[in-house]
């Protein structure tokens, strides 16, 4: 009896968490105040092109508030805003006329630009060379990862987001979660490796 | 401390996710720190570098409205807005006439010459081909009068078969 009441006590506070959650898209103006930030930055660490991170974060927020009425409140706003980014960055990475586009206008980038507002915190000005060097080689590496690896090692090493967090937004089970992770930063060590033996 | 931590390790380490045996060999061995902290500042310069690029990003405009329902289409959807359109259109068409009919002296005078033309042609040969006047003769026959020959030549020569 007693878990019989806990399942229905489980019940109702999902029930309303999932109201508490559909309640807060009523008022989507407040919603794109609060993410707008995150879903730019989401978006920027995932495509590495500012005017195409801006145009996505758009389509974002237009896409959420056209499908506001399909969201069950199961996962958080801010999960689901994260979803529906994800695979907008993915579209656009599959997109072959985008890709085309942007390497004819964004060239190579290697982070740099990123890497050059950086605070200068270092003492010297070789220290900020070297820690710039090192951020570039994080962006290449980031560069190699495959689309999904890539959106998972954004939402852990940018957003901060917890695994069980990235699982909720990416669909991936938990152990694929690790798994990219993993293989990510296999990948950033063999590029910081690669620059060490360079410089 | 026989080795070093092996890269898992170390992932496990940065993901937050090391047990203790871990920490203590961090704590012990400075190569595996070096590596480890050396591996942390990056990936934590990499989201400073996002943030920092994103700054106080707020988006240019945002108005859903406007995207899902075009201007037009709201203009459209007013009552009146049919009633105007019809009006519109009756306007533009009648301007199109009146501005027609004043062009058209010009195709007039120009299709009466070319009625002129073909009325001499047909004079012509008339004048050459007896079979053209076989229907006269018919009517004549018939006690009916034919129908008069085009004015457009005044000196018309006589029939071959009234020469005859």
């Amino acid at each position: 009896m007693a878990s019989m009441i806990q399942v229905v006590d489980g019940a109702i506070d999902d029930d309303d968490r999932r109201a508490a959650n559909s309640e807060v898209l009523e008022d989507f103006d407040s919603v794109v105040r609060r993410h707008q930030q995150r879903i730019y930055r989401v978006l920027l660490g995932m495509v590495r092109d500012t005017g195409a991170a801006e145009n996505l974060t758009q389509e974002c927020f237009l896409k959420a508030y056209q499908s506001r009425s399909s969201y069950r409140g199961e996962a958080s706003v801010s999960t689901w805003l994260v979803r529906i980014a994800i695979n907008l960055a993915h579209d656009y990475h599959r997109n072959r006329r985008a890709a085309f586009w942007r390497r004819l206008f964004a060239g190579d980038n290697d982070g740099s630009e990123f890497a050059a507002r950086l605070p200068s915190e270092a003492a010297t000005p070789e220290q900020v060379l070297v820690a710039r060097e090192k951020l570039a080689a994080v962006w290449l590496a980031a560069e190699k990862l495959s689309p999904q690896q890539r959106s998972v090692f954004v939402l852990r090493f940018v957003e901060q987001m917890s695994l069980e967090e990235i699982a909720a937004a990416t669909d991936l089970k938990l152990g694929t979660v690790k798994a990219h992770l993993f293989r990510a930063l296999g990948t950033v060590r063999k590029q910081m490796k690669e620059w060490q033996v360079s410089s | 401390m026989n080795s070093h931590l092996t890269d898992e390790q170390l992932n496990e380490w940065i993901l937050g996710q090391a047990g203790s045996d871990v920490t203590r060999h961090l704590d012990q061995c400075p190569a595996c720190r070096h590596e480890g902290e050396e591996l942390k500042q990056a990936l934590d310069g990499f989201r400073d570098s996002i943030h920092q690029a994103a700054g106080d990003y707020r988006m240019r405009w945002w108005a859903p409205a406007e995207r899902e329902h075009p201007a037009w289409s709201r203009l459209m959807a007013q009552p009146w807005a049919y009633a105007a359109t019809v009006a519109l259109i009756l306007v533009v068409s009648v301007v199109l006439l009146r501005f027609d009919r004043r062009r058209s002296p010009h195709p007039v005078a120009h299709t009466i010459g070319e009625n002129e033309i073909l009325m001499q042609i047909q004079a012509d040969v008339s004048d050459d081909v007896p079979n053209a006047l076989a229907p006269g003769e018919l009517l004549l026959a018939a006690g009916e009068q034919p129908p008069p020959a085009p004015s457009a030549k005044p000196t018309r020569k006589a029939p071959r078969s009234a020469r005859r």
